[in-house]
C-alpha cells in the first residue's frame, strides 16, 4: 500500500513537470491577470476574465497583436494584498508576462501596481476604482495606469444624474439623504457626496450608515423616512441592498428617486431577489447591454457565456484592447516602449481594427489633471459612467440621456 | 560518569555544528537564488513562522488558545506605520514603540479576563480581535477602511525600503533567529516551567506558589509584543496596510504552522512554517489557474491528515521516529535524551 502510494506520488509529480514543459510555444505575448478566483469575490473575478478571455479570442482569431498570439496567464489574490504581491512576482518572474491586469479590490491593486513599477511591467486597472490609487503619493508609480472612473466620478455623475432628472419629471432634487455601509465603500461615497453637494446646490439631510451584513435596518430607514430627502444616494453589499428595499416596503416608504453606486444593486440577484420592488431602483452602471455601443458586443458575448456583459466584463474587455494598440504603436513588449505608448494613446470613437469603444464614453486618454483640488496621475479622464434604472425588471440605461432612449421612471414605484 | 559527560558534549558539539551548517545554508540561499518569486516565498516562511512562534508561546507552551493574533499583528503594524506616516519617526525606532505600545493595550486588555479560562479566552481573544479592527474600520485616525500605506522612495536601511528582496530576506531571517533565541530562553526559565505547569493544571500551579495570572499576562505581551514586530515588518514588507490584515482567517494563519509542526516544541513553527507555507505558495502557483481554490483544498487535506495521523505535528513524531534515532547515532555520534536526562541529574547531585 506505502508502495502504492508513493509509486503514484510520484507519477503525479512527474506528470505535472511534464504539463509545465510541454507548454513552450512560439513565444506568444503574454497577458498577466490577478483577480480573486477563489474566496467571497470569486464571482466578481469571473466577469472579469470571462471580459479578458472574449477579447483575447477577438484579437487572436484577427491574427493576434505584431503577428503574435495572446496568451493570458491567471493569477489568484483570494483578497489578500500579500498573496496579491507574490502572485505579481510569480507572475512578472517566473511567467514573464508582458503586461499585467488587476485587481479587483483597490488595496490588492495598490501592492500590485508597485510590484509593476518595480520590475518596469506596464499594468492598466480595469475596475479599481479608489482615488487614491492616482494621488499625488503614487505620481511616481509610472507603469500604473487607470482605465474606470474614480469613485468621486461615480459620485459626481449620481448628483448630475439627480440634477438633470428635473429635465424628465418636472420637479427639482434639493435635498438628498445617504443611505450606505460603515465600511470602505460607504466611506468612500460620504466622502465624495461632501466634495460635490456644494456644487450642484444640494443640501445632505441625512446620513445613515449600518454594518455589512445587517439583519434589520428599520431604524435606519425610519431615519431616512423622518428626514424625507428628494433623493437618496445608496451603496450596499447584495444582501444589504435587497434588505433595504424590504425594509422600505415594509415601511411604507417610498423615496422619490434612489440612486446606487452599484456593488450589491447592480448583482444579478438583486432583481432576482426583490422581483417587481426593485422597480424604480437606479444604479451607476459602467456598462449595460442596451448601450447604443454594447449592444452589439452583448449579443455575442452572452451567445458565448449564456449572460449578459455587465460593467467589469466590458471594462476588462476594453484593456486587452488597449494593450493591443499600445503594443502595436510601440512596435514591442519591452515595458518601458509599452508604457510610453499606452501614456501617448487617444483612442477617439473606436480602436484600429476594433469596434467602437464599448462603454458610456467616446475617448481613452491617460493624463496628468487635478481634480477637486488634487492633482492625480495617468488616469483615463474621458472615462464617466451611465445610470440605469429598473424597469419591468430589466436594468434600462437612463442617462446619459443621449445614450438612450427610456425615460426616467418617477417616482420610484417600488412595486 | 565523565564518559558519558564526554559523550554528551561532542554530541552537543556536533549538534552545534549541523544547526550552524543549517544557518549557513540559509545565509547563502541568497547568493544562489536569484528569483524574487522563491526569495519572497523565504521572507513569507520567516514572518509567518516568527509570528506562530508568538502564538506558540501563548497557545503551544501556556496552553491557552489565543485566535486573536492577527489584531496584535494589525496593530503593531498600523502602530509603525503612523508613528512613520504622521510622526515622521525613523522606521526602526518606531518599530520598538508599536512593540510596546501594543505589549501595554494586550496587557491592559487581558488583564481582567485571565479569569476566564480555556474555551472562554479563545472567545475572548476572537472578540478582542474583531473589536479592534471595527474600532480602526471607524476611527478616521487610522484611515478608516482603507487602510495606510507607506511612503515610496528610494533604497534605505534608514528607512527600511527596498527594491530588493535580499534586505528583507537577511532582516527577515535575523528577527526568526532572535525571536527563536527568546522562547528557547523563555522555555529554560523559571517562565517557562511555570507556563508549562498552568497548562498542565492551572489549580495545581497556583498552590504550588506560582501566580498563574500573572505569568498569563506575561506570555500575553510578550506574544502580542512579537506579534507586533511580525507586524512591523510585514508593513514595511509589503508596504501597505487596510484593516483585512485583522480577519479571523489571519489569526488562524498564524496557528497553523505551530500546529503542523507541533506546538509542543519551541521549533515547532519552524518546521510547520518551513512545509506548510511553500507548499501552499506552490499549490496555488501550479493549480489555480486550471481549477481555482484546489489549491485551498489541499492545503485543507494535508492539514487533516496531519491532524489526524500526527496529532503531535510534525516534530512530535520525529522525536520518536526511526528518522531521528538514526540521525542520532550515525551523524551527530550518539547520546540522545536518554543519556542527557541521565547527566543532567549527575549535574544536580553533583551540585549538591
Amino acid at each position: 500500500m506505502k508502495k502504492l502510494i508513493s509509486i503514484l506520488s510520484i507519477i503525479a509529480v512527474l506528470a505535472t513537470l511534464v504539463v509545465g514543459l510541454a507548454v513552450a510555444d512560439e513565444a506568444p505575448i503574454k497577458i498577466g491577470t490577478i483577480y480573486a478566483m477563489s474566496g467571497g469575490n470569486a464571482a466578481i473575478g469571473e466577469n472579469i476574465l470571462r471580459g479578458i478571455d472574449f477579447a483575447v479570442a477577438e484579437i487572436n482569431a484577427k491574427g493576434g497583436v505584431n503577428g503574435r498570439m495572446l496568451e493570458v496567464v491567471r493569477g489568484d489574490h483570494a483578497g489578500d494584498p500579500a498573496q496579491g504581491k507574490s502572485e505579481a512576482e510569480r507572475l512578472i518572474t517566473q511567467e514573464h508576462v508582458d503586461v499585467m491586469m488587476g485587481c479587483h479590490m483597490s488595496t490588492v491593486t495598490e501592492v500590485v501596481a508597485q510590484v509593476c513599477t518595480q520590475y518596469g511591467v506596464p499594468m492598466i486597472t480595469a475596475i479599481s476604482t479608489l482615488d487614491r490609487l492616482s494621488d499625488p503619493d503614487h505620481e511616481a508609480m509610472d507603469y500604473f495606469f487607470r482605465l474606470c472612473p474614480l469613485n468621486s466620478v461615480y459620485v459626481e455623475d449620481m448628483l448630475k444624474y439627480l440634477k438633470d432628472t428635473a429635465t424628465q419629471t418636472g420637479e427639482e432634487v434639493k435635498t438628498i439623504a445617504i443611505f450606505t455601509d460603515r465600511a470602505a465603500i460607504g466611506q468612500e461615497l460620504i466622502r465624495c457626496v461632501d466634495l460635490f453637494k456644494e456644487k450642484y446646490g444640494f443640501e445632505l439631510v441625512a446620513t445613515v450608515d449600518y454594518s455589512s451584513n445587517a439583519t434589520d435596518l428599520s431604524a435606519q430607514v425610519l431615519a431616512l423616512k423622518k428626514a424625507n430627502p428628494d433623493a437618496v444616494l445608496c451603496d450596499s453589499y447584495i444582501g444589504d441592498a435587497t434588505l433595504f428595499v424590504q425594509t422600505l416596503k415594509a415601511q411604507n416608504y417610498t423615496p422619490k428617486l434612489i440612486v446606487a453606486k452599484a456593488n450589491g444593486f447592480t448583482d444579478p440577484a438583486f432583481i432576482g431577489n426583490l422581483k417587481n420592488l426593485a422597480n424604480g431602483v437606479a444604479s451607476v452602471v459602467e456598462f449595460n447591454p442596451d448601450l447604443i455601443n454594447g449592444m452589439e458586443i452583448n449579443e455575442e458575448f452572452k451567445a458565448q457565456y449564456g449572460v449578459n456583459m455587465n460593467g467589469h466584463s466590458a471594462e476588462s474587455y476594453t484593456v486587452v484592447w488597449i494593450f493591443k494598440t499600445a503594443i502595436e504603436a510601440a512596435g514591442s513588449t519591452d515595458g518601458a516602449a509599452v508604457r510610453d505608448a499606452i501614456a501617448a494613446l487617444d483612442i477617439q470613437g473606436e480602436f484600429p481594427g476594433g469596434r467602437k469603444i464599448i462603454l458610456p464614453y467616446d475617448r481613452i486618454h491617460f493624463e496628468n489633471y487635478d481634480l477637486a483640488g488634487v492633482q492625480h496621475y495617468r488616469d483615463n479622464t474621458s472615462a464617466s459612467v451611465a445610470i440605469a434604472q429598473v424597469q419591468d425588471g430589466e436594468w434600462k440605461t437612463v442617462w446619459p440621456f443621449d445614450f438612450t432612449e427610456t425615460k426616467v421612471l418617477y417616482p420610484a414605484p417600488l412595486q | 560518569m565523565s564518559e558519558k559527560r564526554k559523550a554528551v558534549r561532542t554530541y552537543h558539539r556536533n549538534l552545534a555544528i549541523m544547526l550552524g551548517i543549517m544557518l549557513l545554508i540559509f545565509v547563502c540561499i541568497p547568493l544562489f537564488v536569484k528569483s524574487p518569486y522563491i526569495m519572497n516565498i523565504f521572507v513569507l516562511v520567516f514572518y509567518m513562522s516568527t509570528l506562530s512562534m508568538a502564538w506558540n508561546l501563548l497557545g503551544g507552551m501556556t496552553g491557552q488558545n489565543s485566535l486573536g493574533h492577527a489584531a496584535y499583528m494589525g496593530l503593531g503594524a498600523y502602530a509603525s506605520c503612523l508613528l512613520i506616516t504622521k510622526a515622521g519617526i525613523n522606521p526602526w525606532f518606531s518599530a520598538i514603540l508599536g512593540m510596546v505600545i501594543v505589549g501595554l493595550v494586550a496587557g491592559i486588555i487581558f488583564y481582567p479576563c485571565f479569569i476566564l479560562r480555556g474555551p472562554y479566552f479563545t472567545l475572548v481573544s476572537i472578540a478582542f480581535g474583531e473589536a479592534l479592527r471595527q474600532f480602526i474600520i471607524n476611527s478616521t485616525f487610522f484611515g478608516r477602511a482603507s487602510g495606510v500605506g507607506l511612503p515610496f522612495g528610494r533604497d534605505s536601511w534608514l528607512n527600511f525600503r527596498f527594491g530588493s528582496k535580499i534586505p528583507y530576506y537577511y532582516v527577515g531571517l535575523a528577527m526568526l533567529l532572535l525571536v527563536y533565541l527568546l522562547m528557547k530562553k523563555i522555555e529554560r526559565s523559571k517562565m517557562g516551567y511555570a507556563l508549562r505547569t498552568i497548562r498542565e493544571d492551572e489549580d495545581a500551579a497556583a498552590a504550588i506558589g506560582i501566580n498563574p495570572t500573572r505569568y498569563k499576562i506575561m506570555a500575553v505581551v510578550v506574544s502580542a509584543m512579537v506579534a507586533a514586530l511580525v507586524g512591523f515588518f510585514y508593513a514595511s514588507y509589503i508596504r501597505y496596510i487596510d484593516p483585512e490584515l485583522m480577519i479571523l482567517s489571519k489569526s488562524t494563519e498564524s496557528v497553523l504552522p505551530a500546529v503542523v509542526g507541533g506546538a509542543a516544541f519551541v521549533e515547532g513553527p519552524l518546521v510547520g512554517g518551513l512545509i506548510m507555507i511553500p507548499l501552499s505558495e506552490f499549490l496555488r502557483a501550479k493549480y489555480s489557474s486550471i481549477l481555482p481554490g484546489i489549491n485551498m483544498l489541499m492545503y485543507a487535506v494535508v492539514l487533516l491528515v496531519v491532524i489526524r495521523f500526527r496529532p503531535t505535528g510534525i516534530l512530535g513524531w520525529y522525536m520518536h521516529s526511526r528518522v531521528k534515532t538514526f540521525i542520532d547515532t550515525k551523524i551527530l555520534l550518539k547520546p540522545p535524551v536518554e543519556v542527557l536526562e541521565e547527566v543532567e541529574l549527575a549535574k544536580m547531585s553533583g551540585k549538591e
